[in-house]
């Protein structure tokens, strides 16, 4: 997902759950930090580099690629951005191709409940953090947050969908690996990552060799993942955005203590009713950012306007802030946040018995 | 690229580099080590291709193109390492021949690649065009084993010095978000 839903749209999710437009913009400002807070910028102001939540491209390209390189890899993309699915699920295979497969990425799992619950009764910028995370099961979903090519390969058998039911139009995708030629949405040419043979090769991570299809909310097409079998997978990111969503205002409710509990599969579809007609339209519309859009609807929610997002914006406090009142400090919040997501998430990944995100000392885990 | 692999880069170019300039000098002495660390590399390749197809690789779709890549590789490395014990003029033919298929696969991969738009494409297409001339000329001149070594030496020289480069350049991904 990109900033117009991180951003804009969390803004939307959140002034409709109820929060305040000073506290959705917290939230939003939170969700879309996640796709920004990398070692650098930690280093930068002197932060743990450990909360880090994501990777710049120039840190992938010169990542450790041995075994604790890949965990520390995995641990982060995993955790914020590829959030497991099922750490149990059964499949046949060696136990490295399984603990591979187990980490594939998915809505309404068992992880994206913890996820939730994990924010509950914490700040705003924990809220934040988990809504990126449970955005991001329905966007990234079928792939894999860490390097694989078993798992996270496509072929050329990929399809985009151009319209709706019966009429819609089938489509071959063209892929181009120029990283900076935009996509070309009309042409139906999309940029994706080369080919690389080796398994643990960092092009192999995510959902790059799908390009950005999966960011875009008007995407629908068919593909054949790397792990399925030969069975065609239809990924219809209108709906799922929707979902998304539905979702993100359930468990914002659920944060606020609207409503008791947070469970797998609950979307609060009444409260977005009224504004469902208008959202599906943004989410279908073909460009390359519904930023406007989503901007102008959040805007129209809550009658202020949204503050452009600016990644320095709270970096100064935490910088100025004494030693033991930045915990206290905006960045400082989020730090806290992000490493109990990645302390969760590794945790549970290592009690599956999977050692991809780490190992965790006797008694960790509980 | 990883520092990692940056200096994996450098450092196998240097070697390279060194064994062409001592094949040009003394091919004799030199020409059973090259073939003995090739033979070698080619079939620990093949062999940990064969388990990663069995163990990762037989699940993908598309895994097959391992498993043939991998009896591939083995079959060269076992064949390679056979050669220890054959006249240099036969050695020569089998390198330059090594050489000329991996610079057709560099052209055909730098001509997909340019289809792609990406920026890598000159590099890989002149290394390709490079490794092909020089199985080529090695085949010309075949009957004077002694210019034939030359060349192949110079082939090395170059691939040593491409490899180098390599390891310095600049590299792009696509971002994920």
């Amino acid at each position: 997902m990109n900033a117009d839903y991180h951003y804009y749209a969390t803004y939307c999710a959140a002034y409709m759950a109820g929060y305040s437009h000073e506290e959705s913009q917290a939230i939003c400002y939170s969700a879309q930090f996640v796709d920004l807070c990398s070692k650098t910028l930690l280093r930068k102001n002197k932060a743990p580099a450990a909360a880090a939540t994501t990777q710049l491209q120039l840190e992938l390209m010169d990542a450790r690629m041995d075994y604790i390189g890949l965990q520390d890899i995995t641990r982060i993309w995993t955790s914020f951005h590829f959030l497991p699915e099922n750490l149990y699920a059964e499949i046949k295979g060696s136990r490295r191709y399984r603990n591979k497969y187990r980490l594939i990425c998915g809505p309404n799992g068992e992880l994206a409940v913890k996820t939730v619950e994990l924010a509950k009764g914490k700040s705003l910028q924990a809220a934040g953090v988990a809504m990126h995370v449970l955005a991001d099961t329905w966007a990234h979903r079928y792939f894999a947050g860490t390097p694989s090519l078993v798992i996270n390969n496509t072929n050329y058998h990929f399809y985009e969908l151009l319209g709706e039911g019966e009429e819609a139009e089938t489509r071959l995708i063209e892929f181009r690996h120029s990283p900076n030629a935009p996509d070309d949405l009309k042409e139906g040419k999309y940029t994706n990552s080369v080919f690389q043979g080796s398994e643990n090769n960092v092009m192999n991570l995510g959902h790059g060799r799908a390009g950005h299809l999966p960011d875009y909310s008007f995407a629908r097409y068919k593909y054949l993942p790397a792990w399925g079998e030969f069975r065609e997978v239809l990924k219809d990111n209108p709906s799922d955005y929707l979902h998304a969503f539905c979702q993100m205002v359930q468990a914002l409710r659920y944060l606020r203590g609207v409503i008791p509990s947070f469970e797998a599969g609950a979307y609060d579809f009444d409260t977005v009713a009224p504004y469902r007609e208008e959202i599906e339209q943004i989410l279908t519309r073909r460009q390359l950012s519904a930023a406007a859009d989503w901007r102008a609807l959040g805007e129209r929610l809550s009658g202020c306007a949204i503050d452009e997002f600016d990644i320095d914006r709270f970096q100064k406090e935490y910088m100025d802030a004494p030693a033991e009142k930045k915990p206290e400090t905006f960045l400082g919040n989020f730090v806290q946040a992000a490493l109990a997501q990645k302390s969760m998430v590794a945790k549970e990944i290592a009690a599956s018995g999977n050692r991809l995100a780490g190992i965790v000392k006797r008694g960790e885990s509980e | 690229m990883t520092k990692a692999r940056r200096v994996g880069s450098v450092l196998t170019g240097l070697i390279i580099l060194l064994f062409g300039l001592s094949f040009a000098v003394d091919p004799d002495s030199v020409y059973s080590i090259i073939i003995l660390i090739l033979g070698f590399s080619l079939l620990l390749s093949g062999i940990r291709s064969m388990i990663y197809y069995a163990t990762m690789a037989r699940h993908m779709v598309g895994g097959k193109s391992v498993l043939y890549r991998a009896v591939i590789i083995l079959d060269l490395g076992i064949f390679t390492l056979s050669l220890n014990h054959v006249p240099l003029i036969f050695v020569v033919l089998y390198l330059a021949g090594i050489h000329g298929f991996s610079g057709i696969i560099d052209i055909l991969r730098a001509m997909e690649s340019k289809r792609l738009q990406a920026s890598s494409w000159k590099l890989s297409f002149s290394h390709g065009v490079i490794n092909v001339i020089m199985a080529a000329l090695c085949l010309v001149f075949l009957k004077t084993v002694e210019v034939a070594v030359v060349i192949y030496s110079l082939g090395l020289v170059y691939s040593g010095a491409m490899r180098i480069i390599q390891g310095f350049r600049r590299t792009d991904a696509v971002y994920i978000e």
